[in-house]
């Protein structure tokens, strides 16, 4: 069961073009499209698991949420997610993926995904930007496609490093989780899709349960890390996201609230949303949020979607559609022997997360998906400004990056990469290094004692969400040893060496993170980003971004990273009054209607 | 533990379990038994993934006691074009679905 890591040798060298790490959504797109255009191109992907169920999408999903419906343009949809973020978004990056979305929905019905059609044939809507779709296999589906498409998988390599010399990405460095062998790639261009951050607070429910997560447990903000120790920009990661969701199984909420249009009640019965303010009359995301955890601090709870008065047919459909994308929901109304149309749904906020596709964390990049390193791209949930991307948005993501890629970097000559050998003699020194460490700690202790951290003083659910400098000092202090305990920990097979590398890359993330939130003094998203010392918004900081990158030197096994911010302003690439004031339809009010059209199996 | 291991079906599948192959955190092992083990039950993340690649239908989803689960187990097969879902509730009562 235990298999050591034994006389490591040196690493083997391979050579690629395109060179993608992580297998999901985007980076599954980024590597069939380099292929599909240019079919002599060599792309390899590297995958920690494996790419037919890794990531988000592995339990499946039960529909598209950013799908551009009849009447919807790319211009309305960023108006939409401008107001979903308080105007705090990158409108280039949300133009460029918003124009693909519907390509990229066709590719995946031309995969294989079922998507449900409406009488005129159209597909389904589910809410504004969603359709219904049937996506227990979207996984296999996706990674059929890529197989298709000749790209080299390699399941089971989790990458330790990025491999940058002079300046611009040569390659990475990762080990092989079955052997634990070392493999060095070269590549001419690199993408960085390896999703977010979960794990850096503490879990709603612990024990047995603390994987219960709505985000992936697996994304351990790998991608992030790594791209701060090579030189990258970090942005936003102030703005957390925060998912309202099924108390205890955490399954979506989008299901019930979209599907039956299931009205929000607290614990009296009361459907308590309208009495709150909002900022512009309809609640964004993050108020309704808000609105749920005032209600519970004020004794209300727990609030629920009042699912009651479904008729059984509807509650069958609405348990096909957990069983889709998170099976445990359906297991769990059995197990409490309760059916949705009997008993209210209970829901609560989850534990936050870092996520550039639900919301703006994640890395810096241009229109073309580059970072501020050359050759190194960045796709889907890892990169960050670009809000309510989703599944879709992370493909065209993708498809954007391998293009640009393609034009730029992957038709040249193969570099001489000078200094190639001692980059990668540094990295592989700091993969290998927790295999000397003698055992003490383990990752799960470390993990959770950094997650008890940023719970208490930076803004976890038990406080309501909301944080103040003197505890994001304290968090700052705790981390500081905490890292000591993370440099300290040691390996004896590759499994625990994963585990290993995923601890200190959260609390490498972590610590950017703390960054951020002691720079922006003010409270620009419920919840997401709120203080008690700086209740209000700040207007002087309208278009303002953080950004956090490596302030000198070199990253090195023994040396602790130090991290910079930077104020950076970008100017809005359409300009507010620009954006289409297009009539879009109007979501059905609350209570409305029934299940629209329901689902058939 | 959210994952259930019947011992009785497990064979291992010969040395090449794809439930281990799937897992989507690597936590699936063969044990020494030549059965399929977690490193880490608690670390399960309830996707199913396993359960429905499973050929023996040895593996199961179950509500751990912390979010106060009774017992009842899910399991997922793949049939023609369908998934085949099973849930037996704690009195041993059973629900299908085939979507």
């Amino acid at each position: 069961m235990r298999s050591a890591v034994e006389n490591v040798s040196y690493p083997e060298v391979l050579e690629t073009d395109w060179l993608v790490i992580g297998g999901g959504a985007a980076g599954i797109m980024a590597a069939v499209r380099a292929r599909e255009l240019a079919p002599t191109c060599r792309v390899m992907v590297l995958e920690k698991a494996n790419v037919t169920r890794s990531g988000c999408l592995a339990a499946g999903i039960n529909a598209i949420n950013a799908y551009l419906n009849p009447g919807e343009t790319a211009a309305s949809f960023l108006q939409y997610v401008k107001k979903e973020f308080a105007q705090q978004v990158r409108d280039d990056l949300v133009l460029s993926l918003a124009e693909r979305l519907n390509e990229m929905t066709d590719r995946l019905a031309a995969w294989g995904l079922p998507i449900y059609r409406d009488e005129q044939g159209r597909y389904r809507q589910r809410g504004r930007a969603s359709i219904q779709i049937n996506g227990e296999a979207i996984k296999p589906l996706m990674a059929a496609a890529l197989e298709a498409s000749g790209a080299e998988v390699r399941n089971h390599a989790v990458v330790t490093d990025l491999i940058v010399t002079d300046g611009r990405v040569a390659g990475a460095l990762y080990f092989d989780l079955h052997t634990g062998q070392f493999t060095a790639v070269r590549a001419k261009a690199v993408l960085i899709a390896t999703g977010g951050a979960s794990g850096i607070y503490q879990p709603n429910t612990g024990g047995a349960a603390r994987h219960k997560q709505w985000y992936s447990p697996f994304n351990a903000g790998s991608g992030w890390a790594m791209a701060l120790r090579a030189g990258a920009e970090l942005t936003s990661l102030e703005m957390r996201f925060i998912a309202l969701r099924v108390a205890h199984t955490m399954a979506p909420t989008g299901t019930i609230a979209q599907g039956v249009k299931a009205k929000q009640i607290n614990g009296d019965g009361v459907n308590y949303v309208p009495n709150y303010a909002y900022a512009q009359g309809k609640p964004t995301t993050a108020e309704l949020l808000w609105a749920t955890m005032e209600e519970e601090k004020a004794g209300r709870g727990p609030c629920a979607l009042d699912t009651r008065g479904l008729t059984p047919e509807q509650g069958d459909l609405l348990a096909q559609a957990y069983l889709c994308m998170c099976p445990t929901q359906v297991l769990q109304w059995a197990d409490a022997e309760q059916r949705p149309e009997t008993a209210a749904v209970p829901i609560t906020g989850s534990e936050p997360y870092l996520v550039g596709g639900h919301g703006t964390a994640g890395l810096w990049v241009d229109v073309h998906r580059q970072t501020t390193i050359a050759g190194l791209y960045g796709a889907g949930d890892a990169v960050g400004g670009a809000p309510k991307k989703y599944v879709t948005g992370s493909m065209a993501e993708g498809a954007i990056a391998a293009e640009h890629a393609l034009d730029h970097f992957l038709r040249e000559a193969a570099a001489p990469h000078p200094g190639w050998t001692e980059a990668l003699e540094q990295a592989w020194r700091r993969a290998r290094q927790p295999l000397n460490n003698d055992a003490g700690a383990t990752a799960r202790q470390v993990e959770e004692a950094l997650q008890a951290v940023m719970e208490y003083h930076a803004g976890g659910r038990s406080g309501g969400y909301r944080y103040e400098q003197s505890g994001i000092e304290r968090a700052q202090q705790s981390l500081a040893q905490l890292s000591k305990a993370g440099a300290a920990l040691g390996a004896t097979t590759p499994y625990e060496l994963m585990r290993v590398h995923e601890v200190r890359d959260r609390l490498l993330v972590a610590a950017a993170l703390l960054v951020h939130q002691s720079h922006r003094r003010e409270s620009r998203l419920p919840l997401y980003q709120s203080r008690t010392d700086y209740p209000a918004p700040d207007p002087q900081l309208d278009r303002t971004w953080l950004n956090t990158r490596r302030s000198h030197g070199r990253a090195d096994a023994d040396e602790e990273l130090k991290l910079e911010i930077l104020e950076r302003v970008w100017e809005e690439a359409v300009p507010r009054e620009q954006a289409s004031e297009e009539p879009v339809p109007e979501e059905q009010a609350p209570g409305e209607s029934a299940v629209r059209g329901g689902i058939s199996a | 533990m959210t994952l259930c291991i019947d011992r009785e079906r497990c064979q291992g599948c010969n040395g090449h379990p794809r439930c281990a192959d799937v897992c989507p955190g690597n936590l699936l092992v063969l044990g020494e038994q030549g059965q399929i083990a977690s490193r880490e039950p608690d670390d399960c993340w309830d996707c199913a993934a396993c359960v429905k690649v499973c050929p023996r239908q040895a593996l199961s989803l179950t509500l751990p006691p912390e979010v106060g689960g009774r017992g009842s187990r899910l399991w997922a097969r793949q049939v023609g074009g369908k998934m085949h879902w099973t849930i037996v509730d704690g009195q041993g009562r059973t629900k299908n679905f085939v979507i």
